[in-house]
């Protein structure tokens, strides 16, 4: 048809309104794709590595060497290995790792570099060494003794390469993994034995009852329970939610856009629609003519922004596979995201187009060639509205406002997705930092915290006691894992405070605020728990909820922690201390420093803001979008006001003012909106996130980070409104003077 | 004298093609005088119109209104010529469809510095019990009626009238003209009306008549007809 010829002119004659929704479904696609081909690449290389090198179930401490593995391995259908790790002290006070090479359990892969072929070779953990300046075939001395560095490697156990499995950040310059062989760790040092064990079939508790019979069970802790392995988890399955739920917000987002844009456009060609209809044009020719718009910009957003994400997905996933210690198996592209990809756009806008322009088109040509029906209806709140009250500008700009509602829904909607969108990353950091000044500064006032790989009695010269136990509860019939502290009466270094502030004391039994909130679990309430390490169950009756996110840990008096447990009295199993203690290392299972938490967090602060600056990036990209498209429909509905109020001798400024200034509102409205929504968003996503993790993390948003934002989508404003002055200063008086309105 | 216009000249070029609108034009009204500018389309009334009210400038020539010469001012003065000494009605109304009667009035009381009270006005233009009504639930005749109140508010010097019969049907024009007559006597307004309609003349004192953008005939009209009496 000739009239196709129209759609490229229209399309540069209205630049702004098609090239912005082209950039939307550029972005929609390309996160779309990118996400979910990488995060379901990093999933899948995840589960490859987990089955090729036989991830464990758990891993437990006993007090004595177990001697019958091979006879324990048959009696319960599993595979059992002992291994064995040593803490190197570098010199600037960062922990080196050394776990033995396993046979059957956590096999290490090689990431780059040779695996373990002879004596005194070691692999070690890429960020590590990366921190450390080491490379491969670098000497590596380690007690007197030289290895030389013959790759990097990763094992399934500790894919987050965290010191303690309750860590929650890692810090590549304080703490570190290695590999060498089982003969070489015997000639390291003395070190800590342990098990790693895989069930075939579900009988880890009988395996525990038998295990507790003729030892002592010092430490069970099971893989979801494990920081190390299962974080990647939650943060992968995190990103996949962000894949799809984002770009599809933006897809509705373009929809409303394209919808306004193409309907303003089927008004404005109301005349040449009646004549075409008129001349003999059927609906269905004239349907398919104004579907091309949708289509095209469809086509090109979605080609362009696959093609994109595409290119991103191995830089995606090499950050991931970095970040986690992970080795990088394989990447596929998985041909389902970028047909999906592809289609999204067509899928989301043509119905809606479509229904749009058939509306349209069910108007007679006569009425078309007229201008359409209801040129310029006065719509309910219009009528309704009293303002005689207010000042004529007042009125002039309220009127404005409400004149098109689904305009002034696009651009409420608009700016509170670019606002969400970057008060995500404003969210994300204020949440962590809440979290780590609840758990590292106001809670824990110990520095240094050891862990023994046997009980200890007695009292202690320095310090303060306390033991733990791993529990499980069946929780609306959902089997739950807590951690229990038996903690000293007088414990002046946990600073537990309730609500309001007040100290709570521990000679009460005490739940964190995470434990509350996921549970439903209240004062007064009771607990039923059993030990994992000895399987023995008793009631807990909470007293006081505590402010605190640390995780899902009860908090008892140590001497009722010790008697509900079965425990001798007086025994305990860690130590908290403001000062360092020099407890040899082969009585310790750990030694946790406060500082290196901290520093962890700090390292992980850059990478943070980065983040935070690319989300911002985008979206002002798309908060500019929305604000400039919408600001250009108002001119252009206003073209013929905007001519009258010249004539009449308005000025510039006062223009602006009246036609323009009146948005300011609804970018307000936006952002109010989009707080609350995202505080909601952020704790939907950090509870699906932590959901199998034994830590909460509550969403936060600092009243900074709400000013800074509101700001920046100011700022966002004011750009796209300073772009558009010009085009009110192109408009001509003289278009008002025959202008047919009415 | 409250117009003057000597030799305008105004010439539209669009690429290759130029048209001359106005072929040295001069004309004078004075303060009072209603004016009716008649000429088949394209002969040049609505441009000199434009180039009266400020809204278009002339090549060469000059265009002197209460003294000064609006030629020479910048755009900020023209802005503030047309705000303070022209009132503007137009063949389609060219109402603010969102707002009232009553806030379309209030769009030119707005910046004038002295207004008439808007009760007044539109109780004069006989719009009073429907001032809360939108312009599309309003007659032609009334929207135009809402439009007279808009532009004599701010008590112009000049009020320039584009075919403000142009729309409206053979009653309700008539009751404009009457309007705009009434607003000539009682505002002392020099009123300039273009139109293509030769019966409107009969209401003006001065005929001006234009063709291919020059004058054919200035005619001072000795027998003025009120706007009830003439017919077409």
């Amino acid at each position: 048809m000739v009239i196709n010829k129209m759609i490229k002119r229209t399309i540069f004659e209205y630049k702004a309104q098609y090239i912005g929704s082209i950039i939307l479904i550029i972005i929609s696609c390309m996160l779309y794709s990118s996400f979910n081909i990488a995060m379901t690449d990093a999933l899948d290389n995840l589960n490859i590595f987990r089955i090729n090198n036989n991830l464990e179930d758990a891993s437990f401490i006993v007090q004595n060497p177990i001697t019958n593995i091979n006879d324990l391995e048959k009696k319960y259908d599993m595979t059992l290995e002992e291994r064995k790790s040593v803490d190197y002290i570098n010199d600037d006070q960062s922990v080196l790792r050394i776990l033995s090479s396993t046979d059957n359990i956590d096999k290490y892969a090689v990431i780059s570099g040779q695996p373990l072929t002879g004596e005194n070779e070691i692999l070690i953990d890429k960020a590590y060494a990366s921190a450390h300046s080491l490379a491969i075939n670098n000497e590596l001395k380690i007690n007197n003794t030289a290895f030389k560095i013959v790759g990097y490697m990763s094992t399934p156990d500790y894919v987050y390469p965290l010191k303690s499995e309750n860590d929650i950040l890692k810090n590549p310059r304080s703490f570190g993994v290695a590999v060498v062989s089982k003969k070489d760790i015997n000639a390291i040092g003395n070190g800590i034995t342990f098990y790693s064990v895989k069930f075939n079939t579900n009988n880890s508790s009988e395996f525990i009852s038998d295990l507790s019979l003729d030892n002592i069970l010092i430490q069970w802790i099971n893989k979801k329970d494990n920081n190390r392995i299962s974080f990647i988890d939650s943060d992968l399955n995190g990103g996949v939610v962000v894949g799809k739920v984002l770009p599809i917000a933006i897809l509705i987002l373009t929809c409303v856009l394209i919808a306004i844009v193409l309907s303003r456009l089927l008004k404005r060609e109301s005349l040449v629609i009646g004549t075409l209809y008129a001349m003999g044009h059927t609906k269905k020719e004239l349907v398919r003519h104004y579907l091309k718009y949708p289509i095209i910009i469809s086509m090109i957003g979605s080609i362009v922004g696959t093609v994109i994400g595409s290119l991103l997905v191995k830089p995606l996933l090499s950050v991931v596979t970095e970040y986690y210690n992970l080795p990088l198996l394989s990447v596929d592209f998985d041909i389902k995201y970028i047909i999906l990809s592809l289609i999204l756009p067509f899928l989301f806008l043509i119905p809606v187009t479509y229904l749009v322009i058939n509306r349209s088109l069910e108007l007679s040509p006569l009425q078309l060639m007229r201008g359409g029906k209801n040129k310029t209806k006065v719509n309910f709140i219009e009528r309704k509205l009293n303002l005689n009250r207010f000042n004529f500008k007042t009125k002039f700009k309220i009127r404005e406002l409400i004149r098109s509602l689904p305009r002034a829904a696009l651009m409420v909607f608009g700016v509170a997705l670019a606002s969400m969108l970057l008060l995500i990353g404003f969210a994300t950091k204020d949440s962590m930092d809440y979290m780590v000044t609840n758990s590292y500064s106001d809670i824990y006032k110990y520095n240094y915290e050891y862990t023994f790989n046997s009980l200890q009695f007695g009292e202690v010269a320095t310090g303060e006691k306390r033991s733990l136990s791993s529990f499980a509860s069946k929780i609306n019939n959902k089997d739950e894992d807590f951690i229990i502290y038996g903690v000293q009466k007088d414990s002046k270094l946990i600073n537990l405070v309730d609500k309001n502030n007040n100290v709570i004391g521990f000679d009460k039994v005490i739940i964190t605020k995470s434990i509350s909130d996921r549970y439903n679990i209240s004062a007064g309430q009771s607990i039923k728990v059993k030990n994992k390490l000895n399987l023995k169950e008793f009631n807990v009756i909470v007293d006081e909820i505590a402010t605190a996110y640390t995780g899902n840990i009860i908090y008892m008096p140590l001497g009722e922690f010790n008697l509900s447990n079965g425990y001798p009295e007086n025994s305990y199993l860690q130590i908290d201390s403001v000062d360092q203690l020099n407890i040899p290392a082969d009585q310790l299972i750990s030694e946790v420093t406060k500082q290196d938490m901290i520093d962890g967090y700090n390292t992980l602060l850059m990478p943070m803001r980065v983040m935070i600056g690319g989300i911002a990036v985008m979206a002002f990209i798309i908060g500019l979008i929305v604000i400039y498209v919408v600001t250009s429909l108002v001119i252009e509905e206003n073209k013929a006001n905007i001519s009258m109020l010249k004539i009449l001798g308005y000025k510039k400024k006062e223009i602006y003012s009246l036609v323009l200034s009146s948005n300011i509102i609804l970018v307000i409205i936006g952002y109010i909106i989009s707080v609350p929504l995202i505080i909601v968003s952020v704790a939907s996503l950090f509870n699906l996130m932590t959901e199998a993790m034994n830590i909460t993390i509550p969403a936060k948003l600092n009243i900074s980070s709400i000013l800074i934002s509101f700001v920046i989508i100011i700022i966002t404003y004011e750009i796209s409104e300073s772009l558009n002055k010009r085009k009110v200063m192109k408009i001509s008086m003289a278009d008002s003077l025959k202008e047919k309105r009415e | 004298m409250l117009i003057e216009i000597r030799n305008a000249t105004k010439t539209y070029k669009t690429g290759e093609i130029s048209l001359d609108a106005l072929k040295n034009v001069s004309l004078t009204m004075n303060e009072g005088e209603m004016g009716v500018i008649l000429g088949p389309s394209g002969s040049g009334k609505s441009t000199l119109l434009n180039i009266i009210g400020g809204i278009d400038r002339i090549d060469s020539g000059n265009v002197i209104v209460d003294g000064v010469d609006i030629v020479g001012l910048n755009d900020n003065k023209l802005t503030l010529y047309r705000r303070n000494s022209v009132g503007f009605i137009f063949q389609f109304y060219n109402l603010v469809p969102n707002l009232t009667a009553y806030e379309n009035v209030e769009v030119a009381a707005n910046i004038s510095k002295n207004p008439i009270d808007m009760d007044e006005i539109l109780e004069s233009v006989g719009m009073s019990e429907f001032k809360n009504r939108f312009p599309r639930e309003l007659s032609g005749g009334q929207q135009q009626r809402v439009a007279i109140a808009r532009a004599i508010v701010k008590k112009p010097k000049l009020l320039l009238c584009d075919e403000p019969t142009g729309a409206l049907d053979y009653n309700s024009a008539k009751e404009i003209l009457q309007l705009i007559t009434e607003v000539n006597k009682k505002f002392a307004t020099t009123v300039i009306i273009i139109t293509h309609n030769n019966a409107i003349s009969s209401i003006a004192n001065r005929i001006i008549k234009l063709r291919s953008g020059e004058i054919s005939e200035n005619i001072v009209n000795e027998k003025v007809l009120s706007a009830e009496r003439i017919e077409w």
